[in-house]
């Protein structure tokens, strides 16, 4: 009985071995036949600038913007300060 | 991640603006708040040195008969400012012509005035020549006494602090948003930029052209004052048909017409930067080309040249204002 259930596994083995190098030559066999690939990474950063107005319109009230920037830097959103005649 | 508010309030007859970025030390307050609290103190700025206003500090000081008035802090480093502003410009920047400013129809606040306009004011204007101080002058008999919290002057002798207090008012708020990033005060055209992160990457601040209220063009600003000073905002028709504006030659008390309409100078602070920009306005073309030049600036003639000055002829880009680009590291 020992016998039988050891002859049986090791023959399971074998087939599941079989088909493993089966399906590795025919892998092989695919890969030498393809044209080589060049590997070209693209990467893409993206920004993201939220302008939100917090409040404001009150009469005599501040007028409020938030900016924020996901790229790390200084956000941009806002309109440039500009000197002039007061 | 970074963030800037944008926060922008009605003040001193002008708009004020403020841009915040992040904070840098934990116990700063937020944004938001610090822009709220900066607003407050604003507006108390305007309330306590506004000529205009009869309740003000300022009011009091020039209405007092007596040689010694008692003043408040703000309003003794406002005279103090004034007197540095006259003594930088060699007394070109007078804080003592109130009445020679009334005497030409500027007795109350001009806010919601429209003003007359600068080309037709220009076609009347008599015969362009340099504005010069006036050795007569009071202002050298302002004294201001910290220990006994006093200003001193000769009865009668009135103080201006329009000409000085809104880049006075920008130093002082920049003083006090020391602990952000990055940041801008704007009182009125009179501009602050600070912050390390402002070092690493300059605002760009653009420059509005008197005649046509356009954008001349921007300069990358890392930190300092920017301001300046022009004929095209405070000018009125006098009641006998004549024009006349705020920045009156000393030597005669009338407005100066130089053969400049506009000044922009940079500097080390708002008020120095103002102080420059209205020296050059009121000498005219060939001595503010030497006043503006070891920091840069800008002139803007009668018929409207633009005339970049030192480091402004150089990086002074004409392109729609926008940010710099992002400093890139490592």
């Amino acid at each position: 009985m020992v016998t039988d259930r050891v002859t049986v596994a090791l023959l399971s083995l074998a087939v599941f071995l079989t088909v493993l190098a089966l399906l590795g030559a025919q892998l092989r066999s695919a890969a030498a036949h393809a044209p080589a690939h060049r590997v070209v990474v693209v990467r893409r950063i993206y920004r993201t600038t939220v302008i939100e107005t917090v409040r404001g319109g009150a009469p005599g009230g501040p007028s409020v913007t938030q900016s924020v920037s996901s790229s790390g830097g200084a956000v941009s959103g806002a309109a440039a300060p500009a000197t002039r005649t007061s | 991640m970074s963030t800037e508010l944008d926060y922008s309030f009605a003040a001193m007859g002008s708009e004020i603006r403020l841009l915040i970025g992040e904070r840098l030390v934990a116990g700063a307050p937020p944004p938001l708040a610090a822009a709220d609290r900066e607003r407050e103190f604003v507006l108390e700025f305007g309330r306590r040195l506004s000529r205009f206003e009869p309740a003000s500090d300022l009011s009091a000081l020039n209405h007092d008969p007596r040689p010694v008035v008692a003043a408040p802090p703000l309003l003794r480093t406002a005279v103090r400012a004034g007197l540095w502003a006259a003594e930088r410009s060699g007394g070109l920047v007078d804080p003592t012509l109130v009445r020679a400013l009334e005497v030409n129809g500027y007795a109350h606040s001009l806010r919601d005035a429209r003003p007359a306009s600068l080309r037709e004011a220009l076609a009347a204007a008599p015969v362009r020549r340099a504005a010069a101080p006036n050795p007569r002058s009071r202002w050298e008999d302002v004294t201001v006494d910290d220990a006994r919290g006093t200003v001193a002057r000769p009865p009668g002798v009135m103080f201006d602090t329009g000409g000085t207090g809104k880049g006075l008012c920008a130093d002082a708020v920049a003083v006090r948003l020391a602990a952000y990033s990055r940041f801008v005060v704007d009182c009125g055209g009179d501009i602050v930029v600070g912050g390390v992160g402002a070092q690493l990457r300059p605002y760009a601040v653009a420059i509005e052209h008197p005649l046509t209220g356009r954008s001349i063009g921007s300069i990358p600003v890392a930190g300092g004052g920017i301001a300046t000073s022009g004929l095209n905002v405070r000018i009125w028709r006098r009641p006998d048909g004549g024009f006349a504006h705020h920045l009156l030659d000393p030597s005669t008390g009338r407005p100066a017409w130089t053969g400049l309409v506009g000044a922009t100078a940079l500097a080390g602070s708002a008020l120095e930067a103002e102080t420059l920009s209205k020296m050059a306005l009121l000498l005219g073309a060939d001595d503010a080309r030497r006043i503006l030049a070891p920091q840069g600036g800008l002139i803007v003639h009668d018929d409207g040249e633009v005339e970049p000055i030192g480091r402004v002829a150089a990086e002074l880009s004409t392109n729609r204002p926008t940010a710099a680009p992002p400093l890139v590291l490592g």
